[in-house]
């Protein structure tokens, strides 16, 4: 069962599978009108982040093609929730995954989901050998394109007005990285997306 | 009574709604999950005639919890707020599957693809 070696540490986060005990602070995350803003959902209940939750700790690693990883991203230093990032093995014969990302209100701005975001790429490509994982997001997402843009993940297309989504037309960027992108180092110095 | 359906959503509100939308349409709820693990256990469990599930979940792609099912019942019912063009080539994979978004998610459009 492909699992990346937890925890991970980075230069200021350490990354580990969710436990239970982070529910005041996922719900922190993901009940924020802002975070909620450029995503397909509205913000979540507390019961709504309770059974989140619950899906994200049985995502510490993945069997199989459609399943999510799931990492919580802690300050090293005090062990606070800064992000909630996620590995989509989107398809096995294609060799295809989708990351995602939300970060915290009070934490965003600093680099943190990309610095999450590489030891999930370095998982896609280095051990499930994907050959190609995607971030989408809405234009508007100025924050999480540049995200995206500092893993080194290039700008694919650009779908104008291409969904209805709470009551207006929304656009949507596609920005990819292949393995071999990867793997040259293009990826970039920054952190990475998505609609998730 | 009406055919039996089990909701897939990890956003409760939008099951709320949902039930509340089949079973004044005429439909029979018999449950609900939240997940895909949780979906997959389900209609093991509740035998529902008709899968109304989400593409995107928090622990498996709904396209694939579909693909885990039986091959013949239930009948599946993909839902997303994306439209049906961002999955054109995936439920083309499978023409048994039927695709409502969300926002068009009504009595008849799904007695039209499941009823």
């Amino acid at each position: 069962m492909p699992s990346p070696s937890w925890p991970i540490r980075t230069e200021r986060l350490v990354l580990r599978p969710f436990t239970t005990d982070d529910l005041e602070s996922l719900h922190a995350i993901h009940s924020d009108e802002g975070v909620a803003r450029w995503l397909y959902n509205d913000p979540r209940s507390r019961g709504e982040t309770r059974e989140l939750l619950g899906h994200k700790v049985g995502g510490a690693s993945v069997r199989a093609e459609g399943e999510w990883l799931s990492a919580a991203a802690v300050l090293g230093e005090t062990g606070e929730l800064v992000a909630d990032i996620a590995l989509l093995w989107a398809s096995e014969a294609h060799r295809q995954g989708e990351l995602g990302f939300v970060v915290h209100p009070a934490h965003q701005g600093r680099g943190y989901a990309t610095e999450a975001s590489r030891p999930l790429l370095a998982f896609a490509f280095e051990t499930l050998g994907l050959h190609r994982v995607v971030g989408r997001l809405e234009p508007r997402n100025a924050g999480s394109a540049r995200v995206l843009e500092k893993l080194g993940m290039r700008r694919e297309a650009h779908l104008v007005e291409n969904e209805w989504v709470k009551g207006e037309w929304q656009s949507e960027l596609v920005y990819a990285i292949l393995a071999r992108e990867w793997r040259d180092g293009s990826a970039g110095t920054g952190q990475g997306p998505s609609r998730h | 009574m009406g055919r039996t359906v089990l909701i897939v959503d990890d956003h409760a509100g939008f099951r709320s709604a949902a039930r509340a939308l089949l079973e004044a349409g005429g439909f029979e709820v018999v449950g609900e999950a939240s997940g895909g693990a949780e979906a997959i256990a389900a209609v093991e469990r509740l035998r529902p005639e008709i899968v109304l599930l989400d593409v995107q979940l928090p622990d498996i792609d709904g396209f694939a919890v579909a693909a885990r099912l039986p091959p013949c019942r239930p009948a599946i019912v993909l839902i997303s707020s994306r439209s049906v063009a961002s999955f054109r080539r995936r439920l083309e994979a499978n023409p048994a599957w039927s695709f409502i978004s969300k926002s068009d998610l009504t009595v008849e459009a799904l007695t039209a693809v499941a009823g």
